[in-house]
């Protein structure tokens, strides 16, 4: 019932080898999210690749990896971006089980990668001479071991920034709506009691999420502690002066409100 | 010839009445609550004290030193102005030298009241002066910040309108190429958008405003191309009302919210939603919305160059008049709001007021 249900989804008939048939074909899997370019792989690998069997099409990443643990196919055509799950992460998980040939758009940041490593990679439109050229070099590989791809998947992963996921968006209510703040425009949070001010150039919001955790999901580049209740924007800071106490304390670009850097954070603004 | 009209430079007609008022005011009131002598008598002393101090500190403020705070110098020349003005004054009302000398209190009493009422009077004018130069420094930074912000932009606004995204481009053309083999009518339509759309972004192609019509046509051409690439995993309608069609509109902001509805919306989510466009108009202000109940934005998810940019440009158009403003969507997705003030068509048909008026 599942599979039917799949299949209806995919728009494919699942077409299983017959045990005992001839010398068992080799057989892959296209997983690409945009329906167009994937029956245009399809189509230019029938012509390339006549004996290839395309044994299922995912339209996103988890679909591949059912796929995948159903058809146990020899190769796997994975498109970069797709949802759900990204090709790369699909990539990560199948390492080793099978060959792995990444089909990419223009100017991926991928590329360089690729070119490093000896994962096989298609340009998005696929022309037909680099097609055949892979095709061949794919065949020359078939009989021969799995090369190890997991240092290389895990290098790219890293490049694709899936490593530490960083605060981007900044979720504040105001009135009846859930105003998305990007933290670009946020000169400065500043702990409130129980909430956490959040101060752009024209407005201000609370926040339940405490100063401490802010810290550790901002980029520490970007914001930096001066106050043990204050974050402010680097890019937001006009220039530093001295309250008359002679500590120092920040100015804004756009906005008259001063910041005191208290004692323990002086040192980020001694002169060099 | 130029250093001593230089040196008496500020010594202004209306400075010298000034003073003139002061040192009667004075005189009144030292007439009138210490001394019993005679109004004349006084006034003549606080007079000849009051201008001897003014000369003495117009020269002091135009000499042109080093060496000296320039305030200290000022405050010296009242202490020398003053008592120059008391020996002045012994020498105008004839006393004798002698009896001064051995009475010297008159003489100190109007000596110290001179330079108190004198350095009282040159550190207001002084503060005054000092705040109005830093006024004017003001203005002229801001002028000139002003001024450069908005040529640098325009290279800028020019720049960003010419980037086409290359993925965009090579995408939509290999789906317009795999289309002219399988389904000849779709590929032309799916040519025709990418027509309009190019036509719409290319910089030399584009005057220099562009109205919330010829925005919203870029906006379906993108959508309607983006829309059949993606596997109709969303549709998409633009409501705009037929009078604010004409309206101006700053170019590729609305594309903008529209690349990011699809973007965060819907390439990471494997079914199906909306997008919709609409505007409205409120009093004074213009309101064009991108509504899409996609995946919405993961707070962990980079803002992008394109929202940054839209919000730079809004700043820099309007000043605070503007605003990009991203909302949740309930139940799920994204709404993006631009907020511009509103032009009406009638302040371009101004100019034919006055011609009908004459006829």
């Amino acid at each position: 019932m599942a599979e039917l249900a799949l299949q209806s989804a995919l728009r494919v008939p699942l077409r299983r080898r017959m045990p005992g048939s001839l010398p068992a074909m080799t057989t892959a899997i296209i997983a690409e999210d945009e329906p167009l370019m994937r029956e245009q792989l399809k189509r230019k690998l029938a012509v390339a690749w006549p004996e290839l069997e395309i044994v299922a099409e995912a339209g996103d990443g988890r679909i591949a990896i059912e796929a995948f643990e159903r058809e146990q196919p020899d190769l796997m055509f994975l498109d970069i971006q797709m949802p759900e799950m990204n090709g790369i992460e699909v990539a990560r998980k199948l390492a080793g089980r099978c060959r792995i040939v990444f089909v990419t758009a223009y100017d991926d940041f991928a590329i360089a990668a690729f070119e490093q490593g000896a994962i096989d990679y298609l340009l998005k439109p696929v022309e037909a001479d680099r097609l055949a050229a892979s095709v061949a070099r794919l065949r020359d590989q078939l009989g021969k071991p799995l090369p190890d791809l997991g240092a290389i998947v895990e290098r790219l992963a890293q490049a694709a920034g899936a490593a530490s996921p960083r605060l981007h968006w900044i979720k504040a209510s105001i009135g009846a709506n859930v105003r998305l703040i990007p933290v670009e425009e946020i000169a400065y949070f500043q702990s409130d009691e129980k909430y956490t001010r959040v101060v752009t150039t024209g407005a201000e919001a609370l926040i339940r999420k405490p100063i401490r955790e802010l810290i550790e999901e901002l980029d520490p580049a970007v914001f930096w502690q001066i106050h043990r209740a204050t974050l402010v924007n680097v890019k937001h800071i006009a220039g530093v002066g001295r309250d008359f106490r002679g500590q120092p304390e920040i100015q804004l670009k756009n906005r008259k409100d001063r910041l005191t850097v208290s004692r323990p954070f002086a040192h980020l603004f001694k002169q060099m | 010839m130029t250093t001593r009209t230089n040196l008496l430079h500020g010594l202004t007609l209306k400075r010298f009445l000034t003073a003139l008022l002061i040192n009667a005011l004075i005189a009144a009131a030292l007439y009138r609550f210490v001394w019993d002598h005679n109004f004349g008598s006084a006034m003549v002393s606080t007079q000849v004290v009051g201008l001897s101090i003014l000369l003495s500190w117009t020269l002091a403020s135009n000499w042109k030193q080093t060496r000296v705070p320039p305030l200290f110098a000022q405050l010296l020349a009242v202490v020398c102005g003053s008592a120059a003005g008391g020996v002045l004054v012994v020498f105008v009302k004839g006393y004798d030298l002698e009896h001064v000398i051995m009475n010297p209190e008159g003489l100190i009493n109007l000596v110290s009241l001179g330079i108190m009422w004198g350095a009282f009077i040159v550190l207001i004018v002084v503060a005054r002066e000092r705040e109005a130069r830093a006024q004017a420094a003001m203005h002229q930074a801001a002028a000139e910040r002003h001024l450069h912000g908005k040529q640098l932009l325009e290279a800028r606004l020019q720049l960003m309108q010419a980037q086409i995204e290359p993925h965009f481009l090579f995408n939509t053309l290999s789906s317009v190429q795999h289309l002219v083999d399988t389904d000849p009518p779709a590929a032309s339509r799916m040519l025709g958008d990418l027509i309009k759309y190019l036509r719409a972004a290319m910089p030399q192609m584009r005057e220099q405003g562009t109205t919330i019509g010829r925005e919203a046509e870029l906006a379906r051409a993108y959508l309607a191309i983006q829309r059949v690439r993606i596997g109709n995993r969303f549709d998409f309608s633009i409501d705009i009302p037929e009078i604010l069609l004409e309206r101006r509109f700053p170019p590729m902001m609305l594309l903008t919210l529209a690349e990011n509805a699809v973007k965060h919306g819907f390439e990471t989510k494997s079914c199906c939603g909306e997008i919709r466009v609409t505007a409205h108009e409120t009093g004074n202000e213009l309101v064009i919305e991108v509504r899409d109940n996609g995946a919405g934005l993961a707070t962990d998810c980079p803002a992008g160059v394109g929202l940054a940019n839209v919000r730079e440009r809004l700043s820099t158009l309007y000043g605070e008049a503007a605003r990009l403003t991203i909302e949740e969507n309930v139940p799920s997705g994204v709404c993006a709001r631009i907020t511009v003030p509103n032009q009406t068509p009638a302040a371009a048909a101004g100019s034919a007021v006055p011609a009908a008026g004459a006829a």
